[in-house]
């Protein structure tokens, strides 16, 4: 049997406040990559798909 | 335009597509053996839900096959600048937080196909491309804000997970290792890394 996946544990104290600040950050730069092309050829692929 | 998009079809990775397609091989022991053993299991269990890419011009061919499942990167902490308030005053509750996630839990690429003559992007990125977009579409049925990932701790996987600007979850093995719950002596055959979708616009 392979390696099973991890669960995500709750983030507590340092690590918390770490991620919690790295949330701030990206918030601020919210759409800030243009990701257009990207997102056109993955409707391409779901309109395509079998599931 | 891309390799995933014009030549190959998204389909879920069952039992149907295990008996009627060429064993998947992605050069990677345990991979291979999740996708060929252990799918059916995640599945029929509700724990995950795996999907591959087939190849139109030989459908028996997996290119690729990713598995994912609902989850949430859940957070608890008191800031900073109420900590000696709180001590020295009535104690009061953490500030709880919980973010929506999906959990890619394996993914892997077959190792003929992992870089196709004329293309921009290797196939991996493309795949991962199409992951991000998939989550950030209109059509997705909840919200969800970060992509994790349980990834080998092996240097070809991580590398893979930071080039598509994913960061880990934990500073280091060690807190890695705490939160988890593994003793400090045991080996971290897995790291959690995220990835924040909302920098990321339509």
């Amino acid at each position: 049997m392979a390696i099973a996946i991890k669960s995500i544990p709750v983030l507590k104290d340092k690590a918390a406040a770490h991620f919690t600040s790295k949330v701030a950050e990206n918030s601020a730069k919210k759409s800030s990559v243009d990701f257009s092309k990207q997102t056109s050829i993955a409707a391409r692929i779901l309109a395509k798909a079998k599931i | 335009m891309g390799f995933l998009s014009d030549n190959c079809t998204l389909k879920l990775y069952n039992q149907d597509i295990i008996d009627s397609c060429n064993p998947f091989d992605c050069d990677h022991t345990d991979l291979n053996d999740f996708f060929t053993n252990d799918v059916d299991n995640y599945s029929s269990e509700l724990l995950g839900k795996t999907y591959c890419f087939t190849l139109d011009s030989d459908p028996t061919i997996i290119v690729c096959a990713f598995t994912i499942s609902n989850d949430s990167i859940k957070t608890t902490h008191l800031p900073n600048s109420r900590k000696k308030k709180v001590i020295k005053e009535i104690p009061r509750p953490k500030q709880m937080r919980s973010y929506p996630a999906v959990l890619i839990g394996r993914l892997g690429v077959h190792k003929d196909y992992r870089s196709v003559e004329g293309e921009e992007d290797n196939t991996g990125k493309q795949l991962m491309d199409f992951i991000k977009s998939w989550f950030i579409d209109g059509a997705n049925k909840t919200g969800c804000r970060f992509i994790v990932v349980d990834s080998y701790n092996e240097p070809r996987a991580l590398r893979y997970y930071a080039k598509n600007s994913f960061e880990s979850l934990f500073s280091s093995e060690e807190q890695e290792k705490e939160f988890t719950g593994l003793p400090t002596e045991a080996s971290l055959t897995t790291r959690l890394m995220f990835f924040d979708l909302i920098v990321l616009t339509k």
